[in-house]
């Protein structure tokens, strides 16, 4: 008897308890929908993933010898960020085609793809001029950067004062020469230019340091040791050739081999570097680099490369877009603007210094 | 409300149709979103090498255009020319599609600059194809050289988006092969978690339209198994099972209603024939009233004196005495059958009995008596004592051999009154004792009948004295006499 009660209890406790079924119904429904439709949105999102467009007003090109240098990364770094401010969109030519082309393809490229400014390392070249002048008919305004081609169309140049740049070079052989070799001996200084280029820019820093050390020299500032500076063209076409021009110099014949190598590029710069290190010879050949990328920095640190030239590449990059976006808007811009350069060597690297692995 | 409403009046068959189309339209939904997403997904992947596919095809029109001009300039035929205009065509067709913005997407600005170029290329090779119809030679070597020039500009930049766009591609791919498989998976998973719902509401559904059906079940089992007390049953659905509820509580209600009138006419049956009873009890009273009256005791006590008068004027003193005594016994008999006397009464009862008994059988029977005169006139039921001394003469006193003894005395002990007869008898055994007492001894067939047993007397004197032990039997054994004790109220 009692546990029928019992059981009539629990019977009626469930009955209290029990959900209506409509309620579940529809409950039921509802989750259906939402988890469906929340493992939609979800599926589409993480297979969407759309990069944000930006849509710019203008196309700059930059057009370099190198591609690969950090010299030339963070000039067009610099360029892009300052083109990003005025709604430009700077991009570096070479950089995005998978083959690769001279200077002057680039600039025919660049021509045909109607760009709106162009900014070229250029050399002095009849080519360059034609392609320059072919570029202003067209109505693309062109500004050389770091090298120029002065006789040319272009209607701005940025870079450096390549005459003070030889006389610091040329400072910097006069002090190292004094500690080498002995009075009355020859200090033999290898200036590495590009072999392929014809640019006045080289010519007038090589100018300056030939007149520097002249004078030094006339007036006995070498410890009565003369210096012979002769010119030697690399082919700096790609990384390997310019250390393989390096290594020859180095491992030359023993009467020409230099006291000192005088860089005029980054890649010049790093190869010399290596060579230096690979085949032993560091204290006996100083070398003068160009560009403070960590790799020069820290082997100035380590006095493997005596000093070398910072030039302001933030300057340099925006200095190109602001002249470009000048142009554009006003039709006119300053013929010749320069950038800072500086000599970085062992008493001023540690502010040049980052943490970077080291690389041997 | 409304709904809950509407869904009452279906009917089941409508309901069952209802459940099953709404399981199948949940899993039809679910089926369809999953079909949709994987569509979808297949879709993009069909999109994903579109962009190459195309510019493969622009590729192929820029080589048509520059082959057809490189053979006109060759052949110079006007077949060729037209070969050329409709390779220009279609080639300036499909430059159409490339975008023209200066884009923070490499692809995009690609394409603008691809289709710069293309639009240089084509005005360099109208030219070329214009200086060559016109014969200046110079002028159309120079523009097929910068023709061919930006051609290769072209290729190359169409392999290095193509390229691109392809590693792009392939990298999209995976991913959506991957998103795929993550799809698939949880579309099983979701199927699966849909069809246990779906089992779960089914059951809740169906079991709600059974449910009714399933108390009626119940209830019509309880009714089957004679039950008929049971409330009326909710009837919630207006549908079959509602119907058949409501059918099921007229019945039960009608049921009830028919047995209590069977009761009702069954009671009326029996109260008819208790009556058809008593009548005939009634007509036994008066033929025995009829038939005492055809013996009436006057008449018989009367005729008695007469033969005592006869006897004792023909000088008969003996039966004079016998027929005297004769005739009180019989006015005794007549006059007190159910009324209640004194013991006195009841003694002199005795005292007749046992001289007709001892004239019968020739002064066998030695009597004595004692008696307390002071209670004598103390209530007791009539024809008390009378079949105990028969009992004591027929049954203890006759089956021995000598001289029977019957001793009767009346005395008191407090405020009780006892009348007590012994016998030198046979004697009683303890069973036969408590056979009697509890009224377990079965009447002798072979004994006389009208005689009043001692289960009368016993049951009688219960009734009279209200207690459960106004009578004792005590006998020592067989040959041993026996001794009736009657316990009286003063």
């Amino acid at each position: 008897m009692n546990k029928k009660k019992s059981g009539n209890e629990v019977k009626e406790n469930a009955k209290r308890l029990r959900i209506p079924t409509g309620i579940i119904v529809t409950v039921f429904f509802l989750t259906t929908v939402t988890v469906m439709v929340l493992i939609f949105l979800n599926f589409l999102t993480s297979v969407d993933d759309p990069e944000q467009e930006k849509l710019y007003d203008k196309y700059f090109v930059m057009i370099v010898p190198e591609q690969e240098s950090s010299f030339w990364n963070e000039v067009y770094e610099s360029a892009h960020r300052a083109g990003e401010e005025k709604g430009i969109y700077v991009e570096w030519l070479g950089k995005s085609m998978l083959r690769k082309y001279s200077r002057e393809d680039q600039l025919r490229i660049a021509i045909a793809e109607s760009v709106d400014g162009i900014i070229v390392s250029a050399d002095d070249s009849e080519e360059m001029r034609e392609l320059i002048s072919l570029a202003t008919d067209k109505e693309i305004p062109v500004v050389t950067l770091v090298s120029d081609c002065p006789s040319s169309d272009r209607c701005s140049f940025v870079g450096i004062n390549n005459y003070n740049i030889g006389r610091e070079y040329g400072d910097r052989i006069v002090r190292v020469a004094k500690m080498k070799k002995s009075p009355g001996d020859t200090i033999k200084v290898s200036v590495l230019v590009d072999g392929y280029a014809e640019e006045s820019g080289q010519n007038i820093l090589f100018m300056g340091i030939q007149e520097t050390v002249d004078a030094a020299v006339r007036a006995n500032n070498t410890g009565m040791r003369n210096v012979d500076i002769s010119l030697v063209p690399i082919d700096n076409s790609n990384t390997f050739s310019t250390q393989e021009g390096v290594r020859k110099i180095v491992l030359g014949e023993e009467s020409l081999v230099p006291d000192i190598i005088v860089c005029l590029s980054e890649t010049e710069t790093t190869g010399a570097y290596q060579t230096i290190v690979d085949y032993n010879r560091v204290g006996v050949i100083t070398v003068l680099g160009y560009h403070d990328s960590d790799a020069i920095v820290n082997a100035i640190d380590r006095n493997v490369i005596e000093a070398t030239i910072s030039i302001d590449t933030d300057q340099l990059g925006s200095t190109c877009v602001q002249a470009l976006a000048e142009y554009t808007e006003l039709g006119h811009t300053s013929q010749y603007f320069t950038v800072e350069s500086l000599v970085v060597d062992s008493s001023n690297v540690s502010g040049y210094l980052k943490e970077v692995p080291n690389e041997n | 409300m409304k709904i809950k409403g509407l869904l009452r009046k279906l009917s089941v068959k409508n309901k069952m149709i209802g459940i099953s189309v709404l399981a199948n339209i949940i899993i039809l939904v679910v089926n369809v979103v999953l079909m949709f997403g994987i569509n979808n997904l297949s879709d993009r992947m069909d999109m994903v090498y579109k962009d190459n596919l195309f510019l493969e095809e622009l590729m192929d029109s820029i080589s048509d255009v520059h082959s057809n001009m490189t053979e006109y300039l060759n052949t110079k035929n006007s077949d060729v020319l037209s070969d050329y205009f409709r390779s220009e065509q279609e080639l300036r067709d499909l430059m159409g599609q490339l975008d023209d913005d200066i884009s923070s997407l490499s692809f995009t600005r690609m394409e603008r600059n691809i289709k710069r170029m293309c639009a240089e290329y084509i005005d360099e090779v109208n030219m070329t194809i214009e200086y060559k119809r016109g014969r200046n030679v110079e002028k159309y070597r120079i523009r097929y050289e910068n023709a061919s020039r930006l051609y290769d500009y072209i290729e190359s930049s169409i392999y290095s988006l193509n390229n691109e766009q392809f590693a792009e591609n392939s990298g999209n791919y995976t991913k959506l092969l991957s998103a795929f498989r993550r799809f698939e998976t949880i579309s099983n998973l979701v199927l699966v978690l849909i069809i246990i719902g779906n089992i779960i509401v089914v059951t809740r559904l169906t079991l709600a339209v059974i449910r009714p059906l399933q108390n009626l079940t119940e209830k019509a089992g309880e009714v089957g198994r004679g039950n008929f007390d049971i409330p009326p049953l909710k009837v919630v659905n207006d549908d079959e099972v509602g119907v058949v509820t409501e059918a099921f509580n007229q019945m039960t209600v009608s049921i009830r209603d028919y047995i209590d009138r069977l009761r009702e006419s069954s009671a009326e049956e029996r109260r008819l024939r208790e009556n058809e009873l008593l009548m005939q009890t009634h007509l036994k009273e008066a033929q025995l009233k009829y038939l005492q009256a055809q013996i009436n005791p006057h008449f018989l006590f009367n005729t008695l004196n007469a033969g005592a008068q006869l006897a004792m004027m023909e000088g008969a003193d003996k039966t004079n005495g016998y027929i005297q005594h004769v005739a009180n016994f019989f006015r005794y008999n007549v006059k007190k059958g159910s009324d209640i006397v004194t013991i006195r009464e009841e003694v002199e009862l005795i005292d007749n009995y046992i001289y007709i008994l001892n004239v019968r059988f020739s002064g066998d029977i030695k009597y004595e008596k004692k008696l307390d005169e002071s209670v004598l006139d103390t209530p007791m039921p009539s024809m008390i004592l009378q079949p105990i001394i028969e009992n004591c003469v027929n049954h203890g006193i006759r089956e021995i051999l000598g001289e029977g003894r019957i001793r009767l005395e009346v005395f008191r002990i407090d405020d009780i009154v006892c009348v007590s007869i012994s016998d030198n008898g046979k004697g009683l055994s303890q069973e036969m004792i408590n056979d009697i007492l509890n009224g377990n001894l079965k009447r002798d067939p072979g004994s006389s009948g009208g005689g009043i047993a001692l289960d009368n007397v016993i049951a009688r004197l219960r009734l009279f004295t209200g207690e459960s032990d106004p009578f004792s039997i005590t006998s020592e054994g067989e040959g041993k006499g026996t001794r009736f004790d009657i316990y009286l109220d003063v």
